[in-house]
């Protein structure tokens, strides 16, 4: 109120100082957007409502609209479960319609009594998509990213291909059509029965999906979404995760294909090809993508308004392309978006006009922030050397390296390395820059295969498994670059890493068990997170998304942790809290760390151990006091040791 | 699958699907060249195709399709597309470089619709033809059947396009600087090089060559609203089974389809476009970088 | 134009750089300066920020600074092929070159501008470097990290820089492949231009450099002449364990 006081004051009369006050006025803060989620979720419902009822006041040119937007709808909301929730772009979405709709054109053709019906054909689709969607998935996800979604367009031009081209089997161009209306009109004597029919249907679908979503499930598969690594290393399988995914999503396209024939009582190849796979995308990318009932949003819009533009312009491609580009480069909410920008307004508005405050959520402040930046002191932390009364030697191994050896080309990345790691002990491994740390640490983390040795994770051999599978086992890492679920809250990011290691990830319905959800929240807290739980990870300081990092790395179980460059990027403030607090809490939870550092204070700061590396192969090892005293360590690290000298 | 065909008809059929493959390479030189420097798959190329298919209908229907004019007419219709690209790489694909997958193929597709309307709008939707001009009308007797003139005028066409890509891309500085753009653009600014406008200059290379395809494609008949879509599905056939990038792959495969394409219209005419798409399938399950693409 | 002690003009002003990597701050509000025929160098560790500083001032990672300044003049809102125009130089650490193009290629592909900078041609480059005469028309995918060093800094003097930055040069190469780039830069500081190179170790840094600066955490922590920056303490307490 105070901005607008001040331009007033200053008597500016042009319409632009105008529209800049109105828009100071009325600008909308990220608290509105929370609280139109109420009348967001009450505009919902209202628009259920409405569909259900149009029959009632509509025509009947309408009504068939409607009906038409229902299942393309549904096809655009099972879509969306692969690219909103999981992230994977389909461009062939439409073979699954096709192979539901044959199905049920199908029965007609061959009118065996049950077989032949048309709902017996329908209540088999679901099976048809999920076969399909398994058996296509297979082939699909040999790529990834970009060369997935060719792989669906080039899956969904067979599909196609063979609809076409297959002419007694699908009737080809000319397809199947009208000879429905007879066999069954006994079972839908008014047409607007079949409205509602398919109207309960789709409400049946999109519940189903809607819990799937929202399910401990759709939690998975937004965090492969976002961080395909981390979910990896949050002990998921990614790659059964999208398989389901996608089988879930063909499922319901199918359904919808079926549906579209029993309504629009025809099909044909010119009807399921690559432009009804895009037609699926625009309307998702037209209703919004980040919202559930989005697609169905774009669905209604799509068909209604190009239906009045089809009949005013031979240019009605044009307009649909035009519109996609702006919806495309700046409304990427799009209709949904729009119609919660518009509830948030309608909340901003309506608190200025009864001057209710509304609370800001205040940007979360790194607790280290504020504090004089001070460089630490080689002297106190020789001070803090290790104590070396622990017999490191009783200590059971958790992790033996073996003659591990990995080669890129001509470049040895790493040559013969053996160490072993004991168990509580906190394991440094140093080396100047291209020492091949990194490379040892994907390694023994499973994210490459060695070409020669072993590693031994407490007596079991895993040398090459797969990161989920040494997540399970207990072992957790953290990355040299922040690797979080970034679209997630701080609180979702660790249940959803608790959950994952415990399998709890595979249940399609309701939320995660109150346990787990408990022992997040405490995980937090003991990291210091406890009052920053719904921020969302994006929007943490950088010093905090490491804590977080190591609360996933903490919620996952793991026994044993691997910390790559755990300070890296942090301010010197932070480095501080971020020694801390690996120190409490591997000492309170009896964890092995084993961790790669530049930061010599850091590493002489809580090392109980150090392996030293140059080029690829181990100089020294020792406690910190020996690694210190060592006169090679100092050479490599001067650079006046060569590459000879360390193999030799 | 009929299997009555003499050697003959082989020979002449598999001519002609070299015909068909010296076009489809011209269309799909561009579009993987647009891939390997951009990184972006430009659903709009075929619409490109179109747009210079349905100029030179225009143009031939002015000026005629004489002989002389009939060069005229190819170098005019391309350069119009040409044009068309430069409006389009730098008013809106500029800023979706750096975007989702999921942005750069609504964005590119959303030309494809606009352009289908315009073109609706301007032509109508029935098909037009031109006429051949003279000097390749009629056909040429190979064994016992006859193939059309401007088959031979394809292949000829196609392989000295080949030629100068080649050369410009091996043997000028701007083909250096493409070729180093596909392997570090960021490098390539760190050289003084800028970037920007090397991309915008892909560009319009890729459209004019997607024009002179679709000004040729008149000669085969004709020509409709469909061709877009059409040739875009086929162009990226070939891309992605020559390997997106490669112009080498492009030409290999784009031969390999268009004899695929010819036999299965000989062996089974219903299934040849589905052994197409199987073939593409199979070779990116198996090898998704395709025959000649490097490894990501 | 503004001068440091000594009088020579400052070719390279930084101040207050802040830079990102990702979503990491890497570098808090950097300052340092190198005057024309001057080569400074900064040393740190792995982690400190070395390689994003020399990214930030040739404009490839997102930052932003009080000033930015090439030659007196404001580079800040410069891409970096303009900057490049402008002379500065930057040789990236890791020997990078284009693989798919030949030795010869790599150099004619170079840029840069007609500002008063050393003007290199392909001829100065080969005679400097006769090794690369020998395989100037290898792909340069096949030469080893230290052919692949030479020709990288071959690239960087033909685009007639004022500034040449260095990251991290001797990296993985042999000694008499380090010692040959010393002498290099020590002409270059002879024809007046100014030289920064970043380094994990003071074996090139000692013989080069005039000035040094220590960084740790993305923030200069030390700063002085090559002289005092030999003193075993001070090494020790920046770079060693």
């Amino acid at each position: 109120m105070t901005t607008v006081a001040h331009d007033a004051s200053r008597g500016g009369t042009s319409l632009r100082d105008s529209f800049r006050s109105l828009g100071h006025r009325l600008r909308i803060s990220p608290a509105a957007y929370e609280t139109a989620q109420k009348p967001l979720m009450f505009v919902s419902f209202a628009m259920i409502v409405f569909v259900g009822l149009i029959p009632l006041f509509a025509g009947p040119g309408d009504t068939l609209l409607a009906q038409q937007a229902l299942y393309l709808g549904l096809l655009a909301l099972s879509l969306n479960l692969l690219v909103n929730t999981t992230g994977l772009i389909s461009f062939g979405h439409a073979m699954f319609w096709a192979l539901g709709g044959y199905m049920v054109a199908s029965s007609y053709k061959f009118s065996i009594p049950i077989f032949g019906n048309p709902l017996f054909a329908l209540a088999m689709t679901p099976i048809m998509g999920l076969v399909a969607g398994f058996v296509i998935g297979l082939i699909v996800f040999r790529g990834r990213e970009l060369y997935f979604s060719l792989l669906t367009l080039g899956v969904a031009q067979l599909v196609w291909a063979v609809a076409h081209g297959w002419q007694s089997l699908t009737g080809g161009t000319n397809g199947a059509n009208g000879v429905f209306a007879a066999e069954w009109i006994n079972a839908f004597l008014h047409p607007d029965r079949l409205y509602w029919f398919i109207f309960g249907c789709v409400l049946v679908c999109t519940a189903m999906l809607y819990v799937i979503t929202n399910s401990p499930f759709g939690d998975a598969l937004r965090g492969i979404r976002d961080n395909s690594r981390r979910a990896e290393f949050a002990g998921l399988w990614v790659k059964r995760y999208e398989l389901t995914a996608f089988m879930i999503a063909a499922m319901f396209g199918a359904i919808a294909g079926g549906l579209s024939v029993i309504g629009d009582t025809q099909i044909n190849s010119g009807l399921v090809d690559w432009t009804l796979s895009t037609r699926a995308l625009i309307v998702v990318l037209l209703g919004g993508v980040r919202f559930f009932l989005g697609p169905f949003a774009g669905a209604f819009f799509y068909l209604y308004v190009f239906n009045e533009v089809i009949q005013r312009t031979a240019m009605w491609d044009t307009v649909l392309g035009v519109v996609v580009l702006v919806v495309a480069l700046f409304l990427q909410g799009g209709l949904a978006g729009l119609i919660q920008w518009l509830c948030a307004l309608g909340v901003t508005i309506r608190d200025r006009l009864t001057g209710r405050q509304v609370e800001e959520p205040v940007a979360p402040m790194s607790a280290a922030a504020g504090q004089a930046v001070h460089l630490p002191d080689i002297a106190a932390a020789a001070a803090g050397d290790g104590d070396g009364k622990v017999q490191w030697a009783d200590r059971a191994l958790v992790l033996d390296v073996k003659n591990l050896t990995k080669s890129f080309g001509g470049l040895v990345a790493v040559n013969d390395v053996s160490f072993h790691v004991r168990e509580g002990a906190i394991h440094a491994i140093i080396g100047p820059n291209g020492a091949g740390k990194t490379t040892l640490f994907n390694l023994i983390t499973g994210l490459i295969k060695p070409d020669t040795g072993e590693v031994v994770l407490e007596g079991e051999d895993v040398t090459g498994a797969a990161p989920w599978r040494l997540v399970k086992r207990g072992m957790g890492r953290s990355f040299q670059q922040t690797n979080l679920f970034w679209e997630l809250s701080s609180l979702g990011n660790v249940t959803l890493a608790e959950s994952a290691v415990k399998d709890a990830t595979r249940k399609l319905w309701g939320s995660h068990p109150e346990e787990i959800t408990n022992r997040a929240k405490a995980l937090l807290d003991r990291v210091g997170l406890g009052s920053f739980r719904s921020i969302t990870a994006r929007e943490l300081s950088h010093g905090d998304q490491r804590s977080l990092e190591m609360a996933t790395a903490l919620a996952v179980e793991s026994h044993f942790l691997l910390l790559d460059e755990p300070t890296a990027g942090i301010s010197p403030a932070e480095t501080r809290d971020a020694v801390e607090l690996i120190r409490k809490i591997a000492h309170e939870e009896n964890l092995t760390v084993l961790f790669v550092e530049h930061d010599m204070e850091v590493v002489f700061g809580i090392a109980d151990y150090i392996t030293v590396l140059h080029y690829g192969a181990v100089l020294a090892e020792g406690t910190p006091a020996e690694i210190r005293a060592n006169p090679d360590v100092q050479k490599a690290y001067l650079g006046e040791i060569t590459e000879e000298e360390v193999a030799g | 699958m009929t299997l009555g065909y003499s050697f003959s008809d082989y020979v002449v059929q598999i001519i002609a699907g070299l015909g068909t493959g010296s076009v489809l390479f011209l269309v799909s030189a561009g579009l993987t060249l647009v891939f390997g420097a951009l990184r972006v798959i430009n659903f709009a190329h075929g619409s490109l195709t179109m747009i210079g298919a349905y100029v030179t209908v225009s143009l031939a229907g002015w000026l005629g399709f004489g002989n002389a004019i009939f060069w005229i007419v190819l170098l005019l219709a391309a350069l119009v597309v040409a044009a068309g690209g430069l409006f389009m790489e730098v008013a809106f694909f500029r800023p979706i470089y750096r975007r989702p997958l999921l942005t750069q193929l609504l964005v590119t597709f959303a030309f494809v619709l606009i352009i289908a309307g315009v073109i609706r709008k301007v032509y109508g939707a029935r098909t037009r033809t031109t006429d051949v001009p003279p000097f390749l009308q009629g056909g040429i007797d190979v064994l016992d059947g006859a193939i059309p003139k401007y088959q031979f005028f394809f292949m000829a066409m196609a392989v000295v396009v080949a030629v100068a890509l080649w050369a410009m891309l091996y043997r000028t500085g701007l083909g250096r600087t493409i070729r180093a753009a596909v392997s570090d653009p960021v490098l390539l600014g760190l050289s003084g090089v800028n970037v920007r406008v090397l991309f915008t200059t892909v560009f319009v290379i890729a459209a004019f060559f997607a024009g002179l395809a679709g000004a040729l494609t008149t000669l085969q008949g004709s020509v409709g609203p469909g061709l877009a879509v059409d040739t875009i599905i086929r162009a990226f056939v070939v891309v992605v089974i020559g390997g997106l990038g490669s112009l080498s792959g492009a030409f290999i495969a784009a031969f390999l389809v268009g004899i695929a394409e010819a036999l299965g219209i000989l062996w089974v005419p219903s299934a040849s476009l589905a052994i197409v798409f199987a073939v593409l399938v199979l070779v990116l399950a198996v090898r998704p970088q395709g025959i000649m693409g490097h490894k990501a | 134009m503004s001068t440091v002690d000594g009088g020579q003009p400052a070719v390279l002003e930084v101040q207050g750089l802040n830079a990102y990597y990702g979503k990491s701050q890497v570098i808090f509000g950097l300052d340092l300066q190198v005057c024309s025929g001057e080569a400074v160098a900064v040393l740190g560790r792995n982690g400190a920020g070395k390689t994003t500083a020399l990214m930030a001032i040739a404009g490839v990672v997102s930052n932003h600074s009080s000033a930015l300044r090439l030659a007196g003049e404001d580079i800040s809102h410069l891409p970096s092929f303009k900057r490049v125009r402008r002379g500065l130089s930057l040789v990236p650490s890791g020997s990078r070159a284009f693989p798919n193009l030949s030795v010869n290629e790599n150099l004619e592909l170079v840029r840069g501008g007609t500002n008063g900078g050393a003007q290199w041609t392909t001829v100065d480059a080969y005679r400097t470097f006769p090794k690369l005469a020998e395989l100037r028309g290898n792909s340069a995918g096949t030469l080893s990290g230290g052919e692949r060093q030479m020709l990288a800094v071959a690239r960087a003097m033909l685009a007639g820089p004022k500034l040449l930055m260095l990251d991290e040069p001797s990296e993985g190469l042999a000694p008499m492949v380090v010692k040959g780039i010393a002498e290099r830069l020590h002409s270059m500081r002879g024809e007046g231009i100014g030289i920064l190179l970043t380094e994990q170790n003071h074996r090139l840094e000692l013989e080069v450099a005039d000035r040094v600066y220590f960084i740790e955490k993305g923030q200069v922590v030390w700063q002085g002449n090559a002289a005092e920056a030999s003193d075993p303490a001070v090494i020790g307490r920046y770079l060693a364990v």
